[in-house]
């Protein structure tokens, strides 16, 4: 998968056609930039399978899990530790932090590239790793935290990174990166079908959204800042309502699918973790807000741009109303208990991931869920409130900074990894030389010393002579002295 | 067979000097598909059985041949990528004979390596290939090519004199009638005299693996080598070290090798990350796959080290592979340097002009820095299995380098492939004729080896059992 993306964000690299220079430079560093956080992730990924195999000594999956209680047999700070690297894996997968940054700029790629990348199948990897060695997680509490903190960090990263981009993809995609990290906290705190269940939510909504997102800049001539857009209700109608249901399923409103899938999420931090609970319950407002954002800035109030929107064709048309309605109503596939459900995914899901068994009375779930509400509204209705005001583009100075920078993540690591290392490989470089150098003038001495005999083979009689002289002499005095006893 | 096996390119090469200039093209590369095809018989016949004829019988020094699962393996690989070389040497090069004899008597000197089972027959092979490689550095190499080429010989000659005086040592001191490797693992040498006899061997090894510090020829030889890539393609061939380390080391000096793992290990993981560390600033492309290389080979090392079966049977599958992608990368280097004039990491723009090209160097690209899938992988990945099972520590610092790999890689590659091209520069042209062969097949045996590598495992794992089951 990572070569695949590889390709697809390069796809549009320098040289190619109409690309700008400069854009396909950045084009092909989002490419390489991808692969490489990959590859920090699959070093992980790695490791883990060595730890595994050092502990179980088999990497086939149904093995290990049919080995059920002999897992625990090895020692817990073993498990703990595949479980820490195999997060590292599928934090590299999933753009979670710290490895998040390549995932906003996988934008480079086309938008059937974006959707397909990033809202179904790649991103989510990481989710399904940690799903499928679930029994694993279920040994290592500590290593479960971690993978929790990291998806409610992660979240609320990409939701304050998402406040204030331009990039009508930009803005996908940290959504993204957030609500991956809604996916990790709900596994890290094993409530894997709830992971799942958003996985597939998720996937309907957010590849609607980028699709949406994609004929938009169709319609504009490849405009991608939304600070040009505006007003396109009129001119693209099915796509506003359908980019409309998006918006709505993604903000957690009631009866699209995001409500069901964040509910139980929730759900589940709030029974074991408050403080996450709260940083979720939070992101979900950041979200309902920014996605609010996204659809005045984009489809309400005047065009600012110069090309003329029109509506995509069938062929646009078609995936983006199917995608509309399985944002509708996928949410129906689980509908918990109290809302007279019966959890049918967690049922079909439960011949192979444990589900997580609710405890809570119908009132705290009835409370949670309109808290959860509450907040997408709320988030909603800021947007609006703003968008009325015309204070809806930019945030204040400080925020807006923070989160167009998303958090300065980008200039630490250039200044802290890409920086150093293209130094130390120069260092290197010149120190390798400075071996073979030091080598070399072991050479040299060894030469040079060749060079002083050489200064007696010189070719003339007349020195060979004197040497024969110097030599005869030498022996004459030597005999002589000791003939003496000089010697003795 | 498998005589002819190892001297037809010999015969071959002698065979050039009196063909007339029209047909050496015809004949070399007809004399490289032979070998290519008795080695394939020879797999198909499962190998040849050891043949031991004495030779100086005053000296005990035997004639012993024999092609078992690694050696065939190595040695198909070796044929392979000749067959390779002659066709491109053909297409590339005006006038070539001297060139097509000298790689075909290397290529006798590198499969001889592979078969002899003798150690002075050994040396007589490993010395007999070192003459040809000297030779086309020397006739067709760049502007500094004689300060490379004193330092190439100056590390290998020095290498190999301790070597010898190592092979000599094992037979006195231990008592063996002959050089045979059976006698002389029948006869083992034990104690301290072992592990000073191990060093001795270990330094013309470590030079032809090549092992940091001893790699300094290396970058050198391959940039001051003809732009064609030919002769850096018989020079990766020539990296024997990790084999002779392989069939003698490990086998000869159990205790001493057993006893220096740690060591070895460091330094195989640390030349591996190394390398490819220094690879990210290098500016010509030649340089960059001399680092790329041996970085490879440090891993190769890592496995052969690490005396662990997983390991080993990674490290010697690595080895043979590298051979085929490191060298056709050589050669797609060369089509660079064809069409821009220029070996420089800097160009830009070859995509849009030669996207067949641009593509296939890609592919092999992925395939040396070990995308699963291709055959690159598969090496990488036994290795740091089994050099976790052994030292942990050190598979994660040799596992630095697949990301340092993938920044190097795509680094130079995006700024010759992708990136714009300078205006005005010449109008570039695609694969063209036997050029489709020359990168073609070795991508093709990277990738059906990646994908299905249980004929090559098959080959490899009934030996390194046997090694490790009698020797350490």
């Amino acid at each position: 998968m990572g070569t695949a993306s590889y390709l697809l964000i390069g796809f549009w690299f320098a040289g190619h056609k109409d690309a700008q220079p400069a854009e396909g430079v950045s084009n092909s560093n989002a490419a390489r930039k991808a692969f490489i956080m990959n590859r920090v992730g699959d070093l992980g990924f790695m490791l883990g399978m060595f730890l595994i195999y050092r502990a179980y000594g088999t990497l086939v999956i149904p093995d290990l899990a049919a080995m059920g209680d002999a897992l625990a047999t090895v020692q817990r700070s073993i498990i703990e530790l595949i479980c820490l690297f195999l997060l590292v894996g599928a934090v590299g997968k999933s753009g979670q932090l710290p490895l998040t940054t390549w995932l906003p700029d996988a934008m480079a790629g086309p938008t059937p590239v974006s959707a397909l990348i990033h809202a179904a199948t790649m991103v989510t990897a990481g989710v399904y790793l940690i799903a499928r060695t679930h029994f694993l997680y279920d040994l290592a509490p500590v290593a479960s935290q971690w993978v929790a903190w990291v998806g409610g960090l992660t979240a609320l990263y990409g939701a304050i990174s998402a406040l204030n981009q331009y990039d009508i993809k930009k803005i996908l995609a940290y959504s993204t990166v957030s609500q991956l990290g809604y996916m990790f906290m709900a596994v890290g705190l094993h409530a894997y079908t709830a992971g799942v269940f958003h996985l597939l939510t998720h996937a309907f909504f957010k590849a609607l959204l980028f699709l949406a997102a994609g004929a938009v800049i169709h319609a504009l001539h490849d405009e991608q800042d939304v600070r040009k857009m505006g007003g396109l209700r009129k001119s693209m109608p099915f796509t506003h309502i359908v980019s409309g249901i998006g918006v709505l399923a993604i903000s957690g409103i009631p009866i699209w699918a995001g409500f069901f899938s964040k509910d139980s999420i929730l759900t589940a931090a709030y029974e074991q973790n408050g403080a996450l609970y709260l940083i979720g319950l939070a992101v979900a407002l950041l979200t309902a807000f920014y996605m609010g954002r996204w659809y005045f800035l984009v489809w309400r109030g005047q065009y600012r741009g110069s090309a003329h929107p029109h509506e995509g064709g069938a062929a646009l048309n078609l995936p983006l109303g199917v995608l509309a309605a399985l944002a509708t109503l996928g949410g129906f596939l689980n509908i918990p208990t109290f809302l007279g459900g019966n959890h049918a995914l967690d049922g079909w899901l439960g011949s192979v991931l444990p589900v997580l068994a609710g405890e809570l009375s119908a009132a705290t779930e009835w409370g949670l869920t309109l808290a959860a509400v509450l907040a997408g509204v709320f988030g909603l209705g800021l947007a609006y409130v703003l968008y009325t005001r015309n204070q809806l583009t930019d945030a204040p100075a400080a925020l807006r900074d923070l989160s167009s920078n998303s958090l300065y993540l980008d200039t630490v690591y250039a200044n802290a990894v890409s920086g150093p290392a293209a130094g130390i490989a120069g260092a290197l470089d010149s120190m390798d030389r400075g071996v073979d150098s030091t080598i070399e003038s072991v050479g040299e001495t060894v030469g040079s010393l060749g060079r002083l005999a050489t200064f007696w083979q010189s070719g003339f009689v007349r020195s060979y002579a004197v040497s024969m002289l110097l030599g005869t002499t030498l022996i004459i005095g030597y005999w002589a002295l000791k003939l003496m006893g000089g010697l003795a | 067979m498998i005589h002819f096996f190892i001297f037809l390119p010999m015969l071959a090469s002698l065979l050039l000097l009196a063909t007339p200039v029209r047909w050496r093209e015809e004949v070399a590369g007809f004399a490289a598909a032979l070998t290519l095809g008795l080695g394939l018989f020879m797999w198909g016949a499962g190998g040849a059985e050891l043949v031991s004829v004495p030779w100086i019988a005053a000296l005990g020094v035997t004639y012993s041949v024999a092609l078992d699962g690694v050696s065939l393996l190595l040695g198909l690989v070796t044929a392979l990528m000749t067959f390779v070389a002659i066709i491109y040497t053909a297409r590339r090069i005006p006038n070539p004979g001297t060139m097509l004899s000298l790689i075909l008597a290397m290529e006798t000197g590198l499969l001889g390596i592979y078969a002899a089972r003798d150690l002075v027959l050994f040396y007589v092979f490993f010395e007999d290939a070192l003459i040809p490689a000297l030779l086309m550095l020397a006739f067709f190499g760049k502007t500094h090519r004689m300060a490379a080429l004193i330092k190439f010989g100056a590390y290998t000659l020095l290498g190999s004199m301790l070597m010898l005086v190592s092979i000599i040592g094992v037979k006195a001191l231990g008592g063996s009638p002959t050089f045979a490797l059976s006698d002389l693992m029948a006869h083992p040498v034990t104690g301290a005299a072992q592990l000073w006899l191990y060093l001795g061997f270990l330094a013309a090894m470590a030079v032809k693996l090549p092992l940091f510090p001893l790699h300094a020829w290396l970058p050198d030889f391959h940039e001051q080598n003809h732009d064609s890539g030919v002769a850096d393609v018989m020079g990766t061939l020539y990296k024997v070290g990790a084999y002779g380390l392989f069939r003698f080391g490990m086998t000869l000096f159990p205790d001493a090798s057993l006893e220096l793992r740690p060591i070895l290990m460091s330094l195989a993981a640390f030349t591996a990350v190394y390398a490819a560390w220094i690879a990210f600033r290098q500016p010509d492309w030649k340089r960059l796959l001399a680092y790329a290389g041996l970085s490879h080979m440090g891993f190769v090392g890592l496995g052969i080290f690490s005396l662990e079966p997983t390991a080993m049977t990674g490290a010697i599958y690595l080895l043979a592979f590298q051979n085929v992608y490191t060298g056709a990368l050589f050669l797609a280097a060369g089509m660079l340097q064809e069409r821009v004039g220029s070996l420089s990491t800097k160009v830009g723009g070859v995509m849009t002009g030669a996207p067949i090209l641009s593509g296939v160097t890609m592919s092999l690209w992925f395939a040396s820095i070990a995308v699963p899938g291709l055959a690159g992988f598969i090496g990488e990945f036994s290795i740091l299995l089994g050099a976790y099972q052994i030292y942990p520590w050190l598979a994660f610092i040799a596992g630095l380098s697949t990301i340092a790999a993938a920044v190097y890689a795509l680094n130079a590659y995006q700024t010759t492939y992708w990136q714009a091209r300078p205006q005005g520069g010449v109008k570039l042209f695609d694969l063209q004729h036997t050029e489709w062969l020359v990168l073609g097949v070795p991508l093709a045996v990277c990738i059906i080896f990646g994908v299905y590598s249980a004929p090559a495992l098959n080959l490899i794992q009934p030996v390194v059992r046997a090694l490790l089951g009698g020797g350490a």
